[in-house]
């Protein structure tokens, strides 16, 4: 087998005009798409972030200046860094144990439990905004329904939430757990679903208690699906924008403003537009940079296949 | 040996009992906020801050649903949306399949670098081209218009609906297709008469993805939209969340539209669950 493939690697490689032209052709509204619509603006945008920009007049090339700026003289640059940064650091990892736990919760089998994956599934397909208006009105400090519930439970000063600089990160953060049931929390279960059962019952044989086989079993066969979810809730927390822009408005006192919500300020409320570029590609040779670190250490412990049992 | 099986079966039950309570209080958890909003959209003014909170709104005013109407074009709001979501949908099913066969069906050098690249697009952060997309979309004096919003979906440029189908046709025995030119047909035959009958499953959950997409995005519409006769439902009720600030908020006519706007979703969803779950299942398993 090994061998056969060997070969086939080996033999140089033919392509035939015919299909060729037909690939090219059925691919050719990406090609186009991906020139106009993505790496023509990304190129463009390079030159702009050397540049003033506000559409009244043409572009001025003025060096690293933006790049200076942003890095030493812009206050809200770092304010929005460590914003962003305290709310990857502390979303990413409860959103990623919630779903896991969730899932395993719903890998047992009994009755009703598609019902179940329904109602932990439905937040996720709220629109954000949707969502963002619903827990501003939970929220509410002084008439808010979820205060009210804790002054019941005995607090008798709960947080002013989303009004206040301390609780309005993690209202944010409660706001977004509330679809902690969504996409991620299917690709854990389908994860589950793919462990063979005999993994299991040899453990048992073996004497294993469930922390044992959570650890040796569980995670090892699911670190696939755990790497994934990672990078793509890294990337999408990086990015976090609507849910602030609409409930808290960067507020109160910039609490809430993010990178992605001062980057729109500046390219859309101020029209510096070549100011925003810079920020852009700080941006994205930053997550560049994260998402090719973060490649190269999962190495150590992401395990494909069976191959270590 | 008898008090073991016992003991095991005791342990499965208290073990059934735990999952059961633990998905019955998530289960609640989920649901609160939105059984919040249904009862806070049918309350009348006057009951919306009482203390202790109405559970359940007395009177029932079901008239909150019409006067979302009254205070803003709310139903303009409803056709533009649909509007842009059934073009940029339609443009992205036709050319996500037509990529997806390309990538999928035909040898050609560099293809596999190509798709390298798409690939990576689900990766791309939208800020990085969103301003000089926005820069050029200006100078095409397309900006107020739904154009921005549409005219790329017709050009494949979401990843995933192409990653998507292009998974699903590595699927499909290629007999099929070899069958189809024995007797004559061409690529394009093929595709229409062979393989988009058999991806329906793969194409349905591209429309969802689509649909979903374009009626819960908010910064594209944000950017290019001005007028509010052109605003899309999410720009709606970020508009009616700021008109309604003030003295007495008026919270029921916001959950009423906020259900609007979520309720053709929830149609979706409900109707068409299992295609929700699979396309994700598929992006899973490529990880």
């Amino acid at each position: 087998m090994l061998l056969k493939k060997g070969w086939a690697i080996m033999r140089p490689r033919y392509y035939s005009k015919q299909q060729t032209l037909n690939g090219i052709l059925y691919i050719s509204p990406w090609l186009v798409g991906f020139g106009l619509f993505i790496l023509g603006p990304m190129l463009y945008s390079i030159v702009l972030s050397f540049s003033k920009y506000s559409l009244a007049s043409a572009p001025k090339f003025v060096g690293l200046s933006n790049y200076v700026e942003a890095l030493t003289g812009d206050d809200i640059f770092w304010i929005s860094v460590k914003n962003t940064v305290w709310y990857v650091a502390f979303f990413v990892p409860i959103a990623t144990i919630g779903s896991l736990a969730l899932a395993l919760l719903l890998n047992n089998q009994f009755k009703g439990i598609s019902i179940f994956r329904t109602i932990f599934y439905l937040p996720s397909v709220t629109p954000i905004v949707a969502m963002a208006l619903i827990w501003v009105w939970i929220f509410t400090p002084d008439f808010g329904i979820l205060n009210y519930l804790l002054m019941k439970l005995g607090i008798s000063n709960p947080p002013r939430w989303l009004a206040s600089p301390e609780w309005s990160k993690p209202g944010i953060i409660i706001m977004q757990l509330w679809k902690v049931g969504g996409p991620r929390m299917i690709i854990f279960l389908a994860g589950l679903q793919e462990i063979p059962d005999q993994l299991y019952e040899s453990a048992d044989i073996d004497g294993a208690n469930m922390f044992d086989k959570f650890i040796h079993i569980t995670l090892p066969l699911l670190s696939p699906a755990i790497f994934l979810n990672i990078i793509t809730t890294v990337m999408r927390a990086f990015q976090v924008f609507a849910i602030s822009y609409v409930a808290t408005r960067g507020g109160p006192l910039k609490s809430t403003t993010f990178y992605a919500i001062h980057l729109y300020n500046k390219a859309f409320r101020y029209f510096q537009l070549g100011y925003g570029c810079s920020l852009a590609w700080i941006f994205f040779v930053f997550l560049l940079l994260f998402t090719l670190l973060y490649f190269k250490l999962s190495k150590r412990w992401v395990h494909y296949g069976m191959e270590m049992y | 040996m008898k008090t073991y099986t016992l003991g095991k079966q005791a342990a499965k039950n208290l073990n059934k009992a735990f999952v059961y309570s633990a998905a019955c209080i998530f289960s609640v958890i989920f649901l609160f906020p939105i059984f919040w909003t249904v009862t806070t959209s049918l309350k009348a003014t006057g009951t919306l801050f009482t203390y202790p909170p109405q559970w359940f709104p007395h009177p029932v005013k079901w008239s909150n649903y019409l006067d979302v109407f009254k205070d803003v074009p709310f139903a303009r709001f409803i056709v533009n949306t649909f509007i842009i979501t059934f073009f940029s949908t339609i443009g992205t099913v036709v050319s996500s399949v037509l990529v997806a066969y390309g990538f999928a069906r035909f040898k050609f050098r560099g293809r596999n670098v190509l798709f390298g690249i798409v690939l990576s697009m689900m990766f791309l952060p939208a800020q990085i081209i969103i301003i000089p997309q926005f820069i050029m979309f200006y100078h095409l004096n397309w900006i107020d218009t739904f154009y921005p919003l549409i005219v790329p979906n017709w050009f494949a440029v979401q990843a995933f609906p192409i990653f998507i189908m292009r998974q699903f046709l590595m699927g499909l025995p290629k007999e099929l297709d070899e069958a189809a030119v024995i007797d004559g047909c061409n690529s394009f035959a093929i595709l229409r008469k062979i393989i988009i009958p058999l991806s329906r499953s793969a194409i349905l959950v591209v429309i969802i993805f689509s649909v979903t997409f374009t009626w819960n995005s908010l910064l594209q519409p944000l950017i290019y939209l001005q007028s509010i006769e052109k605003f899309t439902i999410v720009l709606g009720l970020k508009l009616l969340s700021l008109t309604m600030e003030g003295d007495s908020p008026q919270y029921q006519l916001l959950m009423a539209s906020t259900l609007i706007s979520i309720a053709p979703v929830f149609v979706l969803f409900f109707s068409l669950q299992k295609y929700f779950i699979r396309g994700i299942a598929i992006s899973g398993r490529k990880g």
